[in-house]
């Protein structure tokens, strides 16, 4: 590794004066998205491959937007998968955006599960679209790209899809929550109604994310009825990625 | 190599100064930084470093002042509108010549503005407050480079003996992306024989940190001006040896793009799909803001069509483009009007700089 690295750095950092120490620009050796860098990345991978710490997989790029409002938990389930990506994808990016509210206001995060470099993890026009209340259905509903896909539930939203370009995943998971016991968990039958139509990621590494996540929170107590709510939605849709 | 976590540009900046021996830090909650000082409240007192909640930033500045004075490495972290309330203190600290970090979260303003991100920040941070001082500002645009940059900022203060300004923003400090961790070296500092250690070790010698130099000059043997040149030569230095920032597609390009920190993300994508396209888009990010790549830019400005420069204001870094452009082609700004909603306060996606780009072409 260190080879490749001190080959790249000149090329890549082109300071205005000579006097720029060396060691300082190696500072510099992460910042990938750069011109000069395809092959070092390159490089890169294969060292991470022959260390045997990834999973192998087929999908190598994910983009997927989620959006509902405050207490929905739409950031969580966002997070529970830039974790679980973290041991299957090179990179992972989770970005969220809230309002100053305690309890509701829109909630919208993007997450890119990626093993070339994450350039912006804002997106413009997402291929996964989460939703979960009307309000951000209205909002968000335009952004998905031609094809994409639109996981949401019929629950609380009543409305028609207005787009016939896409392809729609669509359960009441709210009122299929509320049968678990908790109207909280319809995030997490959703998830897992995408997990199983999309294999983007494995179920076992998503639920020990999920596990530690609720460890971490000393919620291990919800453990159960969470990973019930996942496998909930997962079964549901594990045909051949349409309701049966 | 370590496996990669999964961190926020926040808690990078306490994993930064981690890694950098920061032994002091002093600050107060404001959002969107309020992970920061979560994180330093939690890890330092647990390795032994000092944490330290103070009363107000005018107190959190002055604390980091009295430690650096004393030869430790201090930090302190804010967003703008109580960035505003450290100027005397960082000027007086410019004065002291004594090293420190102090990182600038940004959310909008002016005034309380609104917590949410922005990057409003740029004039008062690379331009400073009262007096003849410049602030090295790093601009970082992920969160494993907001890691890097914050063990850059304490070398570059401490070799240089100034404060050093990192300027990240509401949506850098909020976001996660996978990280790995690792200690950047430098070449080594010279020793910090100035610090106001006490007399303990030296005899009766006693170091005096001040912060009027010259006017005190009994003390140094200078004078008000030669202490100014003195200071003076040292940001020449500055300028000439630490310009730090990256380039892409620079050699055939027709418009160049320009942007730092998360707006730089934005743009790299839409650079990216210029390319695509089969637009010949290239793109300078500085990643020190000051001092600012003037003479890149300048090397460019007769051979492109135009620059568009990304940044989340009304307009603060596109004036340092145009003097470096010093009007040998055109120079436009996407900047806060070009947010897209319907997010809550909004914000620039890549196809607004992708459909700006097609404009211009």
């Amino acid at each position: 590794m260190q080879g490749i690295e001190h080959k790249v750095e000149g090329k890549r950092f082109r300071a205005q004066s000579q006097n720029l120490a060396p060691k300082t620009v190696r500072v510099m050796l992460h910042f990938t998205f750069m011109d000069k860098f395809t092959t070092a990345s390159a490089y890169y991978f294969v060292f991470l491959r022959k260390g045997g710490t990834k999973v192998s997989h087929h999908i190598t790029k994910a983009e997927i937007a989620m959006a509902g409002m405050g207490g929905q938990g739409v950031l969580t389930i966002g997070h529970l998968v830039a974790n679980a990506a973290l041991s299957v994808f090179e990179n992972v990016s989770w970005f969220p955006t809230y309002e100053t509210w305690q309890r509701g206001g829109k909630v919208y995060c993007c997450i890119i599960l990626s093993d070339e470099e994450i350039l912006s993890p804002m997106i413009s026009r997402p291929e996964v679209l989460f939703v979960l209340d009307e309000p951000s259905l209205d909002d968000y509903e335009d952004s998905l790209v031609e094809g994409g896909l639109l996981v949401y539930d019929t629950t609380l939203i009543e409305r028609e899809i207005k787009r016939k370009d896409i392809r729609v995943l669509s359960m009441p998971s709210a009122e299929l929550a509320q049968g678990l016991g908790s109207i909280q968990v319809g995030n997490l039958i959703l998830l897992g109604a995408y997990l199983a139509d999309s294999k983007v990621l494995p179920m076992d590494i998503v639920e020990s994310a999920l596990e530690e996540m609720l460890k971490k929170g000393n919620k291990e107590g919800f453990l159960p009825l969470n990973k019930k709510a996942l496998r909930l939605g997962f079964e549901r849709f594990s045909g051949n990625g349409t309701e049966s | 190599m370590g496996k990669k976590i999964l961190l926020s540009g926040n808690e990078a900046i306490g994993y930064g100064a981690i890694y950098a021996e920061c032994t002091h830090y002093f600050g107060y909650p404001i959002t969107p930084q309020n992970e920061v000082i979560e994180f330093f409240a939690r890890e330092f007192p647990k390795i032994g470093r000092s944490f330290l909640q103070a009363d107000s930033e005018v107190s959190s500045i002055n604390l980091v002042a009295g430690a650096a004075a004393a030869g430790v490495r201090a930090m302190t972290t804010t967003s703008s509108t109580a960035f505003s309330l450290m100027q005397e203190g960082l000027s007086a600290m410019a004065a002291m010549e004594v090293p420190c970090v102090v990182v600038d979260v940004q959310r909008g303003g002016p005034g309380a503005g609104s917590t949410q991100h922005a990057q409003m920040d740029y004039f008062i941070a690379t331009r400073g407050s009262h007096g003849d001082y410049f602030n090295i500002v790093l601009a970082p645009f992920s969160v494993q480079e907001t890691f890097e940059v914050i063990q850059l900022a304490f070398h570059l203060a401490d070799k240089y003996r100034h404060p050093v300004i990192v300027l990240t923003d509401g949506i850098l400090g909020q976001m996660e992306e996978s990280v790995d961790l690792k200690t950047v070296e430098f070449e080594p500092l010279p020793e910090k024989d100035w610090a106001a250690t006490g007399s303990a070790e030296r005899g009766l010698k006693r170091n005096f940190v001040h912060n009027s130099p010259g006017i005190l000059g009994f003390m140094t043997g200078d004078t008000y001006r030669s202490n100014m040149e003195r200071c003076y030569d040292r940001y020449n230095k500055i300028k000439a040896s630490e310009v730090l920032y990256q380039t892409k597609d620079l050699d055939d390009a027709e418009i160049i793009l320009v942007s730092y920190g998360s707006t730089a993300r934005v743009t790299a994508r839409a650079q990216s799909e210029a390319r695509a396209e089969g637009l010949k888009v290239g793109m300078i990010r500085p990643i020190t803001l000051w001092p600012f790549p003037r003479d890149l830019i300048r090397e460019y400005a007769e051979k492109v069509k135009g620059f568009i420069v990304v940044e989340d204001t009304m307009g603060q870094m596109v004036e340092d483009v145009k003097c470096a452009v010093a009007e040998k082609t055109e120079v436009h700004l996407v900047g806060f009007l070009d947010r897209h909603l319907p997010t809550s306060t909004g914000m620039i996606l890549p196809d607004t700089v992708l459909s700006r780009v097609k404009a211009l072409v």
